[in-house]
């Protein structure tokens, strides 16, 4: 009995060295190819949740819905960039749900459609939140069908929704005009029907690509040019062999003039990073998210400065917030 | 008869040693438990309102100028007001439950604000 005992603690022993001197070598590896460094920022501490709808005005990131494996949430919350802290504010109107849209026009935030799984409904109703007055108006629903695991993103003038999951995949693209408050059909995207995709907006142009339709990881790639309102399709994000950008639940963000997409699902929860240069059209791979690998996150973006908070890993739900820095070396001490 | 006198001495030093061992880790666990969830609550005059902090280990975590969930920009009217909400915040993440606030905490600490 006792040599069992030894016998198999050994093994543990042994197990574990192995385990340890295998994740050392790797992430050493990879400091050597990569660049960027993610700090970690003011965190919910235990507190998690996924599939959280997020947008940012300014400085202030704005988070609200999701779910945390046993209840869909309704609470709305703002994250000040400078003062690294959080604010609740008023509750989002509408009801409990995860995997919304959001978009922005001019400073005013936009979140809708979604999924309630208390009711096992898809949603199609919208709501305008005024950061100024830090109240909600319910908006004229959303002009497709009801979904969730769409695509979200505005303009000066107006905002888009397109692609998601209503039952099945759905690749079509609406516009909303906040001055007659109505959607209308835009046509145009040619790209594949997906569902968990992400975009980022440089300039005037934003860049769609990833989600996944029918277990199948899509790798078409997108532009759509906010004056013209014309896709059109770029190569592909698989074009180059040491490329592994396709994935789906996914964030994406811009820092200074260059898209990155991060963590998301590939057959599994991932950490992975990769950044688009609009220049060149090329994809680097960047530093890993520095913390447990995960999907459905938020991320809060003001085209300087990045933020990737809550997701899950499985089952594991989470509650942390990192913030990006693209250029700097990584450094394992401030995680 | 010397036997088992030897054998109570194995049997005693076992013992301190598993008690002692047992002592040790349950403190080092408790030590940690208190190190990962020190939350503190300040509670502040702003203009004419009150607002609160919540501090996690010493960086600020939230700050609160608004009444939690509901509409619009409504502040806490008096200090007592924002030391109960901002309590209840810190007993929740005490509890490792999610920080937030709803209408039904705001009503069952009978504190004032306009359902617009």
């Amino acid at each position: 009995m006792k040599k069992m005992n030894n016998k198999s603690i050994l093994r543990f022993l042994f197990l574990g060295a192995i385990l340890t001197m295998s994740y050392s070598c790797s992430s050493d590896d990879d400091s050597d190819d990569t660049v960027g460094n993610w700090v970690k920022k003011s965190t919910f501490n235990e507190e998690a949740r996924s599939s959280s709808t997020a947008f940012t005005i300014g400085n202030i990131g704005y988070m609200g819905t999701g779910y945390d494996g046993d209840d869909y949430y309704d609470d709305f919350w703002s994250y000040n960039m400078d003062t690294n802290s959080w604010q609740q504010l008023s509750d989002f109107p509408g009801e409990v749900r995860s995997a919304g849209v959001s978009f922005v026009i001019n400073n005013d935030g936009y979140i809708g459609t979604g999924y309630n799984g208390d009711t096992n409904e898809e949603l199609a109703d919208f709501y305008k939140y005024n950061a100024s007055t830090n109240s909600w108006t319910q908006i004229a629903d959303f002009g497709g069908s009801a979904r969730y695991g769409a695509v979200g993103f505005g303009s000066t003038t107006a905002g888009y929704v397109g692609t998601g999951f209503d039952g099945s995949d759905k690749k079509d693209f609406w516009k909303y005009d906040p001055t007659s408050d109505s959607w209308t059909e835009v046509y145009g995207f040619g790209g594949d029907k997906r569902k968990d995709g992400v975009t980022f907006t440089i300039d005037n142009n934003v860049y769609l690509g990833t989600g996944i339709s029918n277990g199948v990881y899509e790798t078409d790639f997108w532009v759509f040019n906010l004056d013209t309102e014309v896709w059109s399709q770029l190569e592909d994000i698989d074009e180059d062999d040491d490329d592994y950008v396709f994935r789906s639940n996914a964030v994406a963000f811009t820092i200074n003039g260059k898209g990155y997409v991060a963590c998301g699902d590939y057959g599994g929860s991932t950490d992975t990073v990769y950044e688009y240069n609009p220049a060149t059209e090329v994809w680097k791979e960047k530093t890993e998210f520095e913390l447990y690998a995960r999907r459905d996150a938020v991320s809060f973006n003001n085209g300087e400065r990045a933020f990737v908070a809550l997701g899950r890993n499985g089952t594991l739900y989470l509650d942390d917030n990192m913030e990006f820095f693209p250029t700097q070396e990584q450094d394992d001490d401030d995680n | 008869m010397k036997r088992i006198y030897s054998y109570i001495t194995v049997f005693v030093v076992i013992s301190i040693v598993t008690i002692l061992f047992y002592n040790l880790q349950n403190s080092t666990i408790d030590k940690k438990d208190v190190n990962e969830t020190v939350y503190s609550l300040k509670v502040k005059e702003k203009d004419s309102f009150w607002i609160y902090e919540v501090y996690n280990n010493g960086a600020l975590f939230i700050s609160q100028e608004y009444i939690p969930a509901v509409k619009g920009k409504q502040v806490f009217k008096t200090k007592l007001d924002a030391e109960k909400i901002g309590k209840l915040v810190v007993n929740k993440l005490e509890k490792k439950m999610f920080p937030k606030i709803n209408k039904d905490d705001l009503n069952k600490n009978n504190i004032y604000y306009n359902s617009i």
